[in-house]
């Protein structure tokens, strides 16, 4: 379609008119520039309405809600025949014959309406456009307020499982940092903490699931309750990642400053509040033993004049194993370090055990007769030991009769008198032909076993192999096995109230804290006083120090203390079971 | 003038108060020793969020306020002057309330819709302090509508110049001025986009700062002589003035939006950051 458009003005007599052409099927006739035939009025619409040309006629369609007036009729739509008038806002717009080539002419009549001031026809100000501001405040607001608290809160009336299972904004908008990964389970399920809204997580809330976490000193001992650290949250916080346990020995100062000014009247521990500035010497735990109550532990201070004197009852002498040059051993000199005897249990700081078999064993070999250096008593009571020896002796008469195997009878020698001097009986081979052991062996035989077997005995128990490490002591009213052997016990823990990982002392030798150079008995306790620990650890705040709180050495919760399960009662309504609730929750997944 | 002076009102009063108010806050902070990670549940962490809560209630009521220019007590520009610095001081005062504790939860979004609300506002002392001179700097001594006067004198001279030219470059010229766009929505006049047309040989281009009409001028002028050149010549001249017109007209329209415009995002955001410091302080106590 060919269209002229032709606008039309008054000037004084005479006319202005303005011509374009325009082209296309469709025209639109609107206010905005990017229309066709733009007419430039605030009442106009951007876009009014269109003209298309179907089958040599010429129609218009206004756009949605706008109506046109078509010769004085208010129309939607319209064919337009020439010398129709349309009228938009006072415009008035004549359908013409065409000429040169255009289907029709439309003359635009511009005098119908004074043309705004150019200012008037444009918004130039951000104030013109309207911005429903007031609305959008409203919005924001209600939104925000929907989302981060009406929403969430609906979960106490429709259920927070429901909630969450819904695109509804959920509490979880109100969690404030990460879990630690130990409370991820329990997910989305604040209710298992938070249980009653507007008070703080409980003790019972923390316990439904640490159960077995244990106390950190037995209440019904001290008497007290806790004073601080009445509640778990008193040091642990919920949201922080990893990071939930307050480690600042302010806090275990708040007791720990002064027990009894604390409540705790019963209490006998020293004041401590810094490891380098305020903390009690060291008690060692050594073993004690009496023949009416058995083992015992005592707590041996440090600090005390007399030196700790352990009583595991054991010969030793760490002098004379770890000199520099060396031990005789079974193979020559050998020379023993530390971690020939003491080495640290796999994964974790303490010592294992010392054995015997695994440590002593491949020198002091039990053998009982230098005659038969192959053979071997076991490392056990004194009543095995005479079995065995009787057991030997007999089975070598039996192999080689008299003097077989026995250096003492093949030198002609007398057998050595079995006996300690002064002792008022003599252990003569008569004493031992008792109950029917010997039966159906011939006297001889009896007084040979019974010579040797003594002679073995008196020898091992009072000279060599066992009196070498352990305290024996003889009763010659017990006939059969006079010799009594001391019981033995190492100590396990020697600062049971305290953590300590060899492991992360390694770069240290071990000289720097135990002296074993220069111990000769047992009874020493190799264990270094708190000032050498201070050498490198200071408080939690120490200066040019390893700084090192209460934590770094001492638990809180006390594994041979209560467990936290006995003083509360569960299975009440009120409490949750998280445990069983993920357990449930998981497995249906 | 009202719009530099509430920077330096009654000698930087409130200047020093939100620098002492932002010192204390910081020292605190640095020499708190929360014994846990720094969060807003510590003693100091509910006094910094306390502290927050009552300068944002203050802010938005400061922010009211200070529309009644007679009614009670002070100066607007005292207001304004109070409500820019402690509306700093407010940053520093809730960022040290977080603790740094950031996550997707409504109150790591009421402390970012907090920062909207303050960096608009930062935006809204350079658009108070900066574009006013910018603007007049543009206009010389005249006014908007004294520079709109003139570019219709120009529209008038050039409908005339333009009688004694052919139809096709006299209906592309009336077109260029008829479909000439002056503003238009945010992003025409914040950006001070120009979505002015023109009919050239019946399409319709696009005309910004009136290039292509100067360029299609410029090529028919090349091809013409004599009298209708020289004609041509002093329509592109009225052109080339109207156009010189037009840019300080957009210009202004620009420096005028930038200068008004934060205000839509500053007072919304803040209703949203009043609903959600509402959430934020109820939820943390539901959930204890």
């Amino acid at each position: 379609m060919q269209l002229i458009v032709r606008r039309v003005k008054k000037k004084g007599a005479s006319r202005e008119v303005a011509q374009e052409a325009v082209s296309g099927d469709l025209i639109g006739i609107g206010r905005g520039s990017d229309q066709a035939i733009q007419i430039a009025d605030k009442r106009i619409p951007l876009s009014h309405s269109k003209l298309s040309f179907r089958n040599g006629d010429l129609f218009i369609q206004t756009n949605s809600d706008n109506s046109v007036l078509v010769n004085n009729e208010a129309v939607r739509s319209s064919r337009l025949s020439v010398n129709d008038v349309v009228e938009l806002a006072g415009y008035q717009l004549t359908v013409l014959e065409g000429d040169n080539g255009a289907d029709f002419i439309l003359e635009i009549n511009l005098d119908a309406q004074e043309v705004q001031p150019l200012q008037d026809r444009f918004n130039l100000k951000i104030g013109d456009l309207k911005f429903p501001q007031r609305k959008l405040s409203w919005f924001f607001f209600l939104t925000m307020l929907f989302v981060g608290l009406g929403s969430p809160l609906l979960g106490y009336i429709v259920g927070f499982d429901t909630l969450r299972e819904s695109p509804l904004p959920d509490d979880g908008m109100w969690m404030s940092g990460d879990l630690h990964p130990a409370h991820a389970f329990t997910g989305e399920n604040c209710q298992y903490c938070h249980e009653t809204p507007f008070v703080s997580v409980t003790d019972e809330a923390c316990l439904s699931c640490h159960q077995s976490t244990s106390h950190h000193f037995d209440q019904n001992l001290v008497g007290n309750s806790y004073i601080t650290g009445s509640a778990c949250q008193d040091c642990h916080g919920g949201h922080a990642g990893e990071e939930i346990t307050r480690e600042d020995q302010e806090l275990c100062a708040t007791c720990h400053q002064d027990m009894h000014g604390a409540g705790y009247a019963k209490s006998d521990l020293r004041a401590a509040t810094d490891f380098l500035e305020n903390h009690p010497s060291f008690k060692v735990a050594v073993n004690k033993f009496s023949s009416e109550g058995g083992w015992s532990v005592v707590r041996w201070d440090q600090a005390s004049k007399e030196a700790a004197v352990d009583g595991s009852n054991l010969i030793f002498p760490h002098d004379v194993h770890v000199q520099q040059d060396g031990i005789n051993g079974p193979d020559g000199i050998e020379i023993l370090g530390c971690d020939s005897c003491h080495q640290v249990e796999p994964g974790g700081g303490n010592m294992l055990d010392v054995s015997m078999e695994k440590h002593c064993a491949s020198c002091h070999e039990l053998t009982f007769d230098p005659g038969v250096p192959n053979r071997y008593v076991p490392h056990g009571e004194p009543e095995e030991l005479i079995e065995l020896l009787k057991g030997y002796y007999a089975y070598e008469y039996l192999q080689g009769g008299v003097g077989v195997g026995s250096s003492a009878l093949e030198t002609g020698a007398k057998p050595r008198p079995v006996r300690r001097p002064g002792s008022p009986t003599t252990l003569s081979p008569s004493t031992y032909a008792v109950g029917s052991d010997f039966q159906g062996l011939s006297q001889e035989a009896i007084d040979y076993v019974d010579l040797k077997v003594a002679d073995a005995a008196s020898n091992l128990f009072e000279r060599q192999t066992c009196a070498i490490c352990h305290a024996i002591t003889f009763d010659p009213s017990e006939s059969e096995v006079p010799w009594s052997v001391a019981p033995v016990k190492l100590t396990d823990s020697w600062m049971p109230k305290a953590v300590f990982s060899h492991d992360s002392h390694e770069n240290m030798v071990c000289g720097d804290c135990h002296e074993a150079e220069a111990s000769s008995v047992a009874t020493d306790v190799l264990m270094p006083e708190i000032q050498s620990c201070q050498v490198c650890h200071g408080g939690e705040h120490a200066k040019n120090l390893l700084q090192s709180n209460c934590l770094a050495c001492h638990g809180f919760h006390y594994p041979d203390q209560p467990k936290m399960l006995d003083s509360f009662v569960f299975g009440s309504d009120t409490i949750s079971d998280p445990i069983a609730d993920f357990i449930q929750r998981a497995s249906a997944q | 003038m009202i719009h530099t002076s509430f920077l330096s009102h009654d000698r930087f009063k409130f200047l020093w108060v939100a620098l002492a108010l932002g010192l204390i806050s910081a020292l605190f902070y640095l020499f708190h020793d929360p014994k846990e990670p720094p969060n807003g549940g510590t003693w100091l962490g509910y006094s910094l969020g306390t502290v927050g809560a009552i300068l944002i209630l203050w802010l938005t009521y400061l922010g009211r306020r200070k529309r009644n220019f007679l009614n009670g007590s002070g100066t607007v520009k005292g207001w304004v002057s109070a409500h820019v610095y402690l509306g700093a001081a407010l940053l520093i005062v809730g960022t040290l309330h977080t603790g740094f504790q950031f996550g997707w939860n409504i109150h790591t979004v009421a402390y970012a819709l907090m920062c909207v609300v303050i960096l608009s506002g930062f935006y809204g002392i350079y658009a108070y302090t900066a574009l006013p001179s910018t603007r007049n700097d543009l206009k010389g001594s005249q006014t908007l509508d004294e520079i709109f006067v003139q570019v219709e004198d120009r529209d008038a001279q050039i409908l005339k110049l333009v009688e004694g030219v052919n139809s096709q470059v006299s209906s592309a010229i009336t077109s260029a001025l008829d479909r000439t766009v002056i503003g238009g929505g945010y992003r025409e006049q914040l950006f001070g986009i120009d979505r002015s047309l023109a009919m050239i040989n019946g399409r319709l281009v696009g005309n910004p700062a009136q290039g292509a009409i100067l360029e299609y001028l410029i090529e028919t002028l090349s091809k013409e002589k004599g009298q209708t050149r020289e004609r041509l010549g002093q329509l592109m001249n009225a052109l080339a003035e109207r156009k010189k017109l037009l840019d300080i007209i957009r210009d202004d329209i620009k420096a005028q939006a930038r200068t008004s415009a934060w205000l839509l995002v500053h007072v919304p955001v803040t209703f949203g950051l009043l609903a959600s410091l509402i959430a934020h302080v109820i939820s943390v106590f539901v959930y204890w």
